[in-house]
């Protein structure tokens, strides 16, 4: 008797994933490690397909781009933040360094050409937080998140001319809390 | 004391903030003059000011931004074809230049190794061809081709391409600026360039990426067009490793070029590229800056928005320009020809042929362009309604929010309800192979790319989600040509090494292998082999699924322990993941079964399949599509072990459903009713079996095509099944023909070739043409004989029927 043979449906169901966290990391972390040496990683881009990915999930159709792109500055910080302590960690003499984040470079400052210290600035965000809401969250949209100005003065809800002010502010202000003592 | 503290740096914050209003100069004296007695708080607020002004470009990079380093291969003292590598002299856009001398004739030369080094065939092919039209380039504005190749480099293929050496060579633009011309001067320069160009395009060859960097003046002042078809190599595996260098030549890239391959442009691309040109020595900028933007809105900006104006700029040279740049090539100057003519006719103070576009063109490409949003909805919503994800709305909808238009948002939203409305009452929502679904789906595919012309990001989605949704529907050519597609955009925008590039490049192997282009889906995955491991090493499963893919593309080339191989290290894996990998797990048992069956090891595939089939009903439940397959391929075994009822059952069971869910005509459905209709031939239910074969047969064919593997299987069984109830004249004509099919499909000398002549040697027998039936059985015999692999069922069973005639 001849036999058949049979198609198999490869498993479609993606695992929904919790956060926005998970799929930036991932993100991240690929883009990262494809080691290319001219390769130039774009926050927006990043955010972008986490939105593509995580927009279509169920449960989040309600979602709306502006509350993603807020969520994801705070995880894309948050990712860079625990990237530095596991990093601080492993310097200490801590576990062998995990293959799956350590890719991501130290962010840099290219034009005062030196690398701004993660964990200070998130330590000195939290305070500028207590200060002004707005600042702290211009500073997340704008550092961690890669957008402009512009658009983060749109998703903060105020005139660009007040997000200028604002942007200088917490900027003079992190900038002497950073380079203090 | 902290307390204290916290109350200074409050009211130092708050002071900042207002003195922030100021202009810069004042702020200072606005801080002294300011009602606060407090001196701590004013020494504070005055290093804040500090602060700010010595902050530079503090914060202003986003932290995830890599600063861009380039690591020049190290050829120094190797040797390159016939070329000794001196000194590395700089990096270009596509790859490294270095200093080289010439064996014979000695002399020395510029030697431009592409970078990367993993060019496609496909490319290099291309580059061979090119490579001999550029020898044959002279012309004294054409830097001149000593000779183009490929050389091996530690086992990779590299091109290369040796030039004559310009001393002191510096890009046009800079020149220009350094030696402060005139624009007349400039506008000299650009004709010399236009000639070296249209001499090129004269013999065929386009250059494609015209960019100050590739006109190169010397210490002789004499221009030097360098790099032609050079930009061929950066397709596929190239263009993703020279990502970084990409949005430097997008600057002055044609709009079509951004939109689509490479190769598919005109000299009109290269029109543009030389008014990109002749803008920025003109502006003393490029047209359009695009540091630091991300490529996604680079590659909007440039085909979609408009350089600033010229200033200080003759109104009709500016007007020459515009034509040259114009985003639809048929705007634009139809040869360099005619732009250097028109720039001739600016020096020669003639009137100019260029005109400004008028209003009416003007209005309709406004229209173009924001009719996107609409269609891009429309489509999206066909797209969710055939399975497909839902990412592709996310899009638009990220699209719709940026332009914040309201009454675009009410206009798609009315458009979505009327469409979601239309399918309800065709019923039609469910997963399937609904005809409404796929017409709907063919009709909305054409306009893809006309309406959503610019907007690349959305249309590769697009493309990819319709591409999944005639996957879904078994319509696996219409799915291929979508996935082609989003994989040509794809890129463009992220390389073909991206993750979006991988994957799609994925699912392409998997459909070629669905329309049994095996070799063609084995080339894919080869490709694929060392990416997977480098761009999906954080996502197991999407490496795992294309390895799966892999696997079952070896099975269905005859190499069973290859395939077997694979899964099983698939499977340890997944099984690592259990519970939560559960549903993956049985998948890739379901696989492995189908290897071991071809692996002869039968026992040991009822054994995967059982255990997928109680993971998968677990999971989803008994009559859920899912699973499905495991119970159709456990059923084909189990008949071959002779357990036919419990076969039957299980095939039926997965007929029924796969017919309520997938239509009747989803190859699936066929296959697994071709299936049930062999288990009612061996519980000798010969009058249905026969009829649902013949059914089956003429679906096969309508749907898969005649010559499509499943269906000459199909075709086999409808053959035999005539010869078990004594139609056997139908059974010789039938097997007649399929001799012939399947003999096309899988060679001349394949199993089932022999089993076609057999079946045909016995329909004769049964018609008392017992010579003709001899002779026709004894030539399959020995086909089968020194074929690979057949069945030995089938061996047995034409063994039988040739003893049965005797001699």
């Amino acid at each position: 008797m001849t036999m058949l043979c049979v198609n198999v449906n490869e498993g479609r169901s993606n695992d929904l994933l919790a956060a926005s966290y998970d799929e930036l990391r991932r993100l991240a972390g690929a883009y990262l490690r494809s080691e290319r040496p001219d390769h130039t990683l774009q926050p927006t881009a990043l955010v972008h397909e986490a939105w593509c990915r995580l927009a279509g999930r169920s449960g989040r159709e309600g979602m709306t781009r502006d509350d993603f792109v807020a969520a994801a500055a705070q995880a894309m910080r948050r990712i860079l933040v625990d990237h530095a302590r596991a990093h601080r960690a492993t310097k200490r003499g801590g576990a062998t360094p995990t293959l799956a984040i350590d890719a991501v470079d130290a962010p840099t400052s290219k034009d005062t050409g030196a690398a701004v210290d993660v964990l200070a600035l998130d330590e000195a965000l939290e305070r500028l937080r207590s200060l002004s809401e707005t600042q702290a969250t211009i500073v997340e949209l704008r550092f961690f998140g890669g957008l402009s100005l512009e658009e983060a003065a749109v998703l903060v809800g105020v005139p660009r001319r007040t997000a200028d002010r604002e942007w200088a502010c917490a900027k003079a202000w992190l900038h002497r809390a950073l380079s203090a003592d | 004391m902290l307390n204290h503290d916290a109350e200074i740096t409050r009211r130092a914050h708050a002071l900042l903030s207002r003195a922030l209003d100021e202009v810069p100069d004042r702020r200072r004296a606005f801080v002294d003059e300011s009602s606060s007695r407090d001196s701590l708080v004013c020494d504070e607020v005055h290093r804040l000011l500090d602060a700010l002004d010595s902050a530079g470009g503090f914060l202003e990079t986003p932290a995830w931004t890599t600063p861009t380093a380039a690591v020049p291969r190290r050829f120094d003292g190797r040797t390159i074809a016939d070329f000794t590598v001196l000194e590395h002299a700089a990096a270009g856009g596509m790859g490294d230049v270095y200093r080289a001398e010439q064996q014979s004739p000695r002399r020395i030369v510029a030697l431009k190794v592409v970078r990367g080094g993993r060019a496609s065939d496909a490319a290099l092919r291309r580059f061979a061809i090119e490579g001999e039209a550029l020898g044959r380039l002279h012309h004294p504005h054409v830097a001149q081709v000593v000779s183009a190749g490929v050389f091996d480099c530690d086992g990779e293929r590299v091109p290369y391409v040796a030039m004559e050496w310009i001393d002191g060579a510096r890009n046009i633009a800079r020149w220009a600026a350094e030696t402060s011309l005139d624009v007349g001067a400039r506008v000299t320069a650009m004709l010399d360039v236009c000639d070296a160009v249209a001499h090129a395009h004269g013999r065929g060859v386009i250059h494609r990426d015209l960019k100050p960097g590739n006109v190169l003046v010397g210490t002789d002042d004499r221009v030097k067009v360098i790099d032609f078809g050079v930009a061929l190599l950066a397709d596929g595996a190239t263009r993703a490793t020279l990502d970084g260098q990409f949005l430097g030549t997008l600057a002055s890239m044609s709009p079509e070029q951004c939109r689509g391959p490479l190769e598919q442009v005109d000299v009109r691309a290269d029109v543009y590229g030389l008014g990109a040109m002749l803008y920025e020595l003109l502006a003393g900028q490029p047209a359009f800056d695009l540091s630091g933007v991300p490529l996604a809105q680079a590659i909007r900006i440039v085909t979609e928005t408009s350089p600033p104006a010229l200033v200080g700029v003759p109104e009709d040279l500016a007007t020459v320009v515009a034509k040259a740049l114009a985003k639809d090539v048929d705007d634009r100057y139809v040869s360099v020809e005619a732009f250097a003519r028109d720039l001739r006719n600016f020096l020669a103070h003639r009137p100019i042929e260029a005109r400004t576009p008028s209003w009416p063109r003007r209005a309709r490409l406004f229209v173009r362009r924001h009719r996107i949003g609409v269609v891009a909805t429309t489509v999206t919503t066909l797209a969710v309604l055939v399975g497909a994800s839902a990412a592709a709305v996310g899009m638009v909808r990220a699209r719709v929010a940026e332009g914040n238009a309201e009454r675009r948002l009410e206009k798609l939203e009315t458009l979505t309800t009327f469409l979601t409305s239309m399918f309800d009452v065709e019923g039609s929502q469910t997963l399937g192979a609904d005809v409404t679904v796929a017409d709907q789906l063919r009709m909305w595919e054409s306009r893809v790319d006309t309406d959503l012309a610019a907007a690349h990001d959305v249309r590769a989605q697009v493309h990819f989600e319709i591409g999944r949704g005639f996957f879904t529907l078994g319509l696996y050519a219409d799915a291929e040509r979508h996935l082609l597609q989003a994989l040509a955009l794809i890129t463009v925008l992220n390389g073909g090494e991206s993750h979006d590039g991988v994957m799609t490049r994925g699912k392409i192997a998997m459909v070629l292998e669905k329309q049994n282009r095996l070799k063609e889906s084995e080339a894919i995955y080869i490709e694929l082999l060392p990416l997977v491991d480098r761009v999906l090493l954080e996502r197991p499963s999407q490496r795992e699924v294309i390895l799966g893919g892999y696997a079952i593309t070896l099975h269905r080339l005859e190499r069973p322990d290859e395939a077997a191989r694979i899964l099983e290290e698939i499977l340890v894996a997944r099984r690592e993941r259990q519970p939560r990998d559960d549903e993956r797990v049985a998948a890739t048992l379901g696989q492995l079964g189908r290897v071991r069956v071809a692996q002869g090891r039968k026992a040991d595939a009822e054994a995967c399949y059982r255990e997928a089939m109680a993971i998968e009903t677990e999971r989803f439940g008994a009559g859920a599509l899912r699973g499905i397959a495991t119970k159709n391929n456990l059923a084909v075994l189990l008949r071959s072990l002779g357990k036919l009822d419990e076969a039957e059952a299980l095939t039926r069971d997965a007929y029924e459903t796969r017919l309520a869910r997938q239509g009747p005509d989803h190859p699936e459905t066929l296959t697994t009713q071709a299936n049930l209709a062999m288990q009612l031939l061996s519980l000798e239910q010969f009058a249905t079996a026969v009829a649902m074969l013949e059914d089956c047969t003429e679906r096969h064919r309508r749907i898969l095509g005649p010559r499509h593997e499943d269906t000459l299987k199909t075709v086999a069984n409808f053959a035999r099944s005539l010869l078990l109830v004594n139609r056997s004249d139908e059974a010789e004509a039938v097997a007649r023909e399929l001799i012939g099919d399947a003999a096309q499909t899988m060679g001349a000398s394949h199993w089932r070739v022999a089993w076609a002549r057999a079946i045909h040697g016995q329909s004769l027998a049964q018609l008392g043409r017992a010579d003709e039936g001899r002779a026709e059985l004894d030539a399959a015999l020995v086909a089968l004989g020194s074929a690979k692999g057949p069945p030995k069922e089938m061996v047995d069973r034409v063994k039988a029927w040739r003893e049965a005639i005797g001699n």
